[in-house]
């Protein structure tokens, strides 16, 4: 087989090849995937774009996890008498990746949900939230650790 | 029919699912050895339990390969993920870990 060939076509008849036996247009009997409020509706989208959503919602997870990290630095910080900045910054940082996480999973949800009703896919404010906080917490560190 | 595979799709998002998990490993070693130096038992014993679960999704990812050739047979699992319940315990337990540091970097 040529490597051409591995390539589905496009359409329903591409999504039956890589989806195994489901159909692309029928909603499978007896499905009990959870949660129903995604599973529930639609169907069966291209296994790629579905790969693709696991991908975006494990970097969610990935900047959670690095906030975190950034979190447990900021409080090793020795900022003398503005220890209370150092403190309020990891909590901050902290709460944000619980913020990421939930993004994680909502944003996994509401995309496989518009993925699977063929639907324009959502957007989110999160990240503009984070970087915001991420980049008022690194200047306060920055002239702290100058000039405090 | 022939079940074709999807080129790197799988490989790349199984990838990422390793990262993912050996994040989640090095963080709850971070935390429980934060804690148990600041003198934070009960958040370092939460720490431990994070450690299990991170090593826990560590090998679920190692468990899975993705498929190369095109088949006559269904191929075993096509990603990682069957449904919502390992992103949900994922997303969980990464919001325990904000908390716990939390709680760690306010107390400590």
């Amino acid at each position: 087989m040529s490597p051409a060939a591995t390539i589905a076509p496009r359409g329903p008849a591409g999504r039956q090849a890589y989806c195994c036996a489901m159909s692309a247009d029928e909603p499978v009997a007896g499905d009990r995937r959870w949660p129903r409020s995604v599973y529930g509706h639609g169907d069966e989208p291209d296994p790629r774009f579905s790969l693709a959503n696991e991908r975006t919602f494990l970097a969610w997870i990935r900047t959670s996890l690095g906030l975190l990290a950034g979190s447990l630095a900021v409080h090793l910080v020795d900022l003398g008498r503005y220890e209370g900045v150092a403190r309020a910054g990891a909590a901050l940082l902290a709460v944000t990746g619980l913020l990421c996480a939930a993004q994680a999973w909502r944003g996994w949800a509401r995309t496989e949900r518009a993925l699977r009703e063929r639907r324009p896919l959502p957007s989110s404010r999160t990240g503009i939230v984070v970087v915001t906080v991420v980049v008022l917490i690194a200047a306060a560190l920055a002239v702290l650790s100058v000039w405090g | 029919m022939v079940y074709r595979p999807d080129g790197l799709q799988q490989e790349r998002t199984i990838l990422a699912w390793r990262r993912c998990a050996l994040g989640f490993v090095v963080i709850s070693v971070l935390i429980t050895r934060t804690a148990l130096v600041a003198g934070q038992p009960v958040i370092g014993v939460a720490g431990l339990a994070t450690i299990a679960v991170a090593v826990l999704v560590l090998r679920l990812t190692m468990r899975r390969r993705p498929w190369r050739r095109p088949s006559a047979k269904p191929p075993h699992g096509l990603a990682v993920l069957d449904d919502g319940r390992l992103p949900a315990l994922i997303a969980g337990v990464a919001m325990t870990l904000c908390c716990l540091i939390a709680a760690l970097v306010w107390l400590a």
